[in-house]
């Protein structure tokens, strides 16, 4: 096993932390549904409302990639079709009919059955059987296309965003499904490197197929710093990555056959009342999250991490790759002379208030805590990027359109953490930022 | 407090776009935040951020300078009152030395401010609280002997061609408070040029016998040989102890090294002043004053024989190592690139003071000319750096 330490990161310790046991007593509503605005991609409805679905029709496809597909959860009919702005297809809303008929993608298989299979059998499995979104390709951090074939897989086990779910939990009640998983993806590509977190302890079987343990807080096991610090020459720079819960999902399609919907979510933070792991079916209505937030205050729903999630609300459903439902404070109080108070309750990166005296855990809401400035060059942002860039020097040269410089400074290895801007005392969107210039970038390579 | 938090609130309309006084928005943002933390939540996929902003990291800076400010206003008291024999007790002294260094205070900060406003209703900008440091940092880079319009015209043209001309803080290249020194510094040479900078209260005849009023680097710069330099900043009263605590003539911050130590501790702590520049700035001076040490001898100028422990004390150095040498805009972004360009400030702040006959003092134009060079350093540094990456090739 091959060790990685990953400096420049950093944890936060907020209340609200879930508790490790999994728990499957949320009841959730009848409706199903996919929230298709947030892939960012342009579709093509399949179905037409009312029509009737099984567990894996296809519900739409991307209009670049056919092949590209994103299936019902549920069997049932189709509900209603929400358009949004410039008739983006929005939302598809499924009336479960509690039944679960399902469309078989492959024979049940066990680990002796796939050694006969090619790279493109597996691809086109997970194609039609929607699972091929699970991966991400680098450096874009984009769905791969259908005719691509990875260099490298990165899998990495452990998340260490702040209320994230616990590997160690999930390998435990997917042990299997896992190591099948991991069996297919080594189909698809000659290495797999396979990375957990120093702080998880795993199954035994599970252990034996780890290549990599990284040290180090957030974000030292996201899949792109994984990438980072274990990339050999510069074609693996083109690695895909993928999670643990995603090969769970190609393992389980592989042992049944059937489009996998469970998932293992936690609902955390600190506005939630009993913030734990659950069992979740993909797709399931939102609206549930009414009965585990405390109080009435105003409440922003993040569906993922709280340094890269997407902003909910609850009549959204939950996606294919959420981990987490964390529920935050929205705004704050408007305190008198905040920057002259000593600041013990203040949750903060550095020592500027006297709340790095304690280990307790901070409570932190949405408020942008401080104007939006010019950057003064302070340099806290290059300490908290763990593939060892330098964000505010990225920044400076996107702000003035030069893309040349920013890639030669290695901004596509940028992973996203959102580390850079939340720390940032002049309050600029770093990470907005990078996204949209990724996404030029990338529509410029893809014509 | 309540209710000045509803009457910001209710007055908001009027001073947004479309509102009757939407021009007055920036001085109406000022005042508000100054008294109350942001309404604003975050918008992207980085939901929470990090209570540190920059009106924080500001008053970090202001907290530091506390201490040097409080002792330059006793030890201007104390020289005024030492060279005309008045009583040395520590209020009489303290009201004395607020009495000389308060106005300058107050001009600095009311001139910069007005500016300051006035440009930021120009652009339409929110204001920037680094003039909060800057107009606490250029008087005590003054002596109290300057006439306040002189300072007044100083901080006026620091602020406008150090910083807002570029489009205000953290765009800037220059530090604006030592922008404005060196302006006051060629423009009005006859005030600052660094001979007498205590303020004489009453005529020349109540002097007391044997004040001269010279500051230890004009001593040590009119020193003919080596073997006199220490002698003769012994007989001009300076020794190391004296200089170290801070009671000798000098700009009003300048003088003590213990108080600007004080201050240092606090920046170097929160992590608000780069320690990379300090050590740079430390190492450098004192490599170049060893190199002098070397050189010195019988038939050169006596400044080149003051040993390391004379040159960490006097003048200016502990404060523009600790305070301007360390503003973060104007000196290099990358970390590695800071630890260099401290060192060039060291290395050229010791060159100007001992080899330039022309200049008293060398940390301001080492500094401001290192300011000019920050870029080209980052540069260097930057390209060193990336050839070590593995490059995404699309």
């Amino acid at each position: 096993m091959k060790k990685i330490q990953v400096n420049n990161t950093y944890d936060l310790n907020l209340k609200g932390a879930p508790s490790p046991e999994l728990s499957n007593d949320v009841a959730v509503s009848n409706d199903y549904g996919l929230n298709l605005y947030r892939y960012n991609l342009k579709l093509r409805l399949l179905v037409k409302e009312g029509d009737s679905v099984k567990v894996g029709s296809p519900i739409a496809e991307n209009k670049k990639d056919e092949a590209v597909k994103f299936l019902s959860p549920v069997s049932g009919t189709v509900k209603e079709i929400v358009f949004g702005e410039k008739r983006i297809i929005s939302k598809v809303v499924i009336e479960s009919d509690s039944k679960d008929s399902a469309i078989e993608f492959v024979k049940p298989s066990t680990a002796a059955d796939l050694t006969s299979l090619s790279a493109d059998d597996v691809a086109s499995t997970l194609q039609s059987a929607g699972l091929w979104q699970g991966f991400v390709s680098y450096p874009f951090q984009a769905i791969p296309n259908s005719s691509e074939r990875p260099v490298a897989i990165f899998v990495s086990l452990s998340n260490d965003e702040v209320h994230s779910v616990d590997a160690s939990l999930l390998l435990k009640e997917y042990e299997q499904e896992f190591l099948l998983g991991l069996e297919v993806l080594k189909r698809l590509s000659a290495k797999v490197s396979v990375a957990k977190s120093n702080r998880t302890a795993l199954p035994e079987a599970v252990s034996a197929v780890v290549t990599h343990e990284i040290s180090g807080a957030y974000p030292a096991n996201h899949p792109g710093v994984f990438l980072y610090h274990a990339k050999e020459s510069v074609e693996e720079n083109k690695s895909w990555a993928i999670d643990a819960q995603q090969v769970i999902r190609v393992g389980a399609l592989y042992q049944t056959g059937q489009y996998p919907t469970q998932r293992v979510i936690v609902v955390a933070g600190e506005l939630a009342k009993q913030p734990r792991h659950i069992k979740i079916k993909e797709g399931a209505s939102l609206s549930f999250i009414k009965d585990e937030q405390i109080g009435n205050d105003p409440l922003r729903l993040v569906a993922g991490g709280l340094l890269s999630g997407d902003k909910l609300n609850t009549d959204d459903f939950l996606a294919a790759n959420d981990y987490a439902l964390n529920l935050v404070r929205e705004g704050s109080e408007q305190e008198m002379f905040t920057f002259f108070r000593p600041g013990f309750d203040k949750a903060t990166y550095g020592n500027t208030y006297l709340s790095a005296l304690s280990n307790n855990e901070n409570s932190m809401t949405t408020s942008l805590n401080g104007g939006e400035r010019a950057c003064i060059s302070c340099g806290v942002c290059p300490n908290v990027c763990p593939v060892d860039l330098y964000p505010q020097v990225i920044m400076k040269s996107l702000y003035a359109k030069d893309i040349e410089s920013a890639v030669s400074y290695g901004f596509l290895d940028c992973v996203q953490c959102g580390l850079c801007t939340h720390v940032c005392p002049s309050k600029i969107d770093m990470d907005a930022m990078f996204r949209e210039s990724k996404d030029n970038l990338w529509k410029e390579v893809n014509r | 407090m309540k209710f000045l938090k509803d009457l910001f609130n209710e007055q908001e309309h009027k001073f947004e776009k479309g509102g009757a006084l939407q021009k007055w928005y920036p001085l109406y943002e000022a005042f508000y935040s100054f008294l109350f933390s942001t309404k604003l939540t975050t918008k992207s996929k980085v939901h929470v951020r990090d209570s540190l902003d920059t009106k924080r990291y500001m008053s970090i800076v202001l907290l530091a300078l506390k201490p040097v400010l409080a002792f330059g206003i006793f030890n201007a008291g104390y020289q005024a009152h030492k060279a005309v024999g008045l009583s040395l007790d520590f209020i009489p002294v303290m009201i004395t030395g607020a009495k000389l260094v308060l106005p300058l205070v107050i001009v600095s900060y009311g001139v910069g401010l007005a500016i300051e406003f006035l440009s930021c209703i120009i652009r339409g900008h929110e204001v920037n609280e680094g003039f909060l440091v800057t107009g606490m940092l250029y008087p005590l880079t003054l002596p109290v002997t300057i006439p306040l319009w002189q300072a007044a015209v100083g901080i006026a043209f620091g602020v406008i061609v150090g910083k807002e001309v570029f489009g205000g803080s953290g765009r800037n290249f220059l530090n604006p408070a030592l922008t404005a020194r060196a302006f006051v510094f060629f423009t009005y040479p006859a005030q600052i040029s660094g001979e007498v900078w205590t303020k004489l209260l009453g005529t020349k005849e109540q002097l007391v016998d044997g004040w001269s009023g010279a500051t230890a680097l004009a001593v040590a710069a009119a020193s003919d040989s080596v073997a006199t330099v220490e002698q003769n900043l012994l007989d001009a009263g300076y020794t190391v102890k004296d200089m170290f605590i801070g009671l000798v003539p000098g700009s009003i911050g300048e003088t003590s090294v213990l108080f600007i130590l004080m201050g240092a501790f606090i920046l170097l702590v929160t992590g608000v002043g780069s320690w990379r520049t300090m050590l740079g700035c430390l190492a450098g001076a004192v490599s170049m004053n060893l190199v002098f040490n070397f050189f010195a001898g019988a038939d050169t100028i006596g400044f080149l024989g003051l040993g390391p422990e004379w040159h960490l004390t006097m003048g200016g150095f502990a404060f523009a190592t600790v305070f301007m040498a360390t503003d973060p805009v104007s000196s290099p972004a990358l970390p590695s690139s800071r630890l260099f360009y401290g060192f060039c400030i060291g290395v050229l702040g010791m060159i100007i003071r001992v080899a330039n006959p022309a200049y008293p003092e060398g940390w301001m134009l080492a500094i401001l000319l290192m300011n000019v060079f920050a870029p080209l350093i980052d540069h260097v540094v930057l390209q060193k750096k990336v050839k070590k990456r593995l490059p995404n090739v699309i």
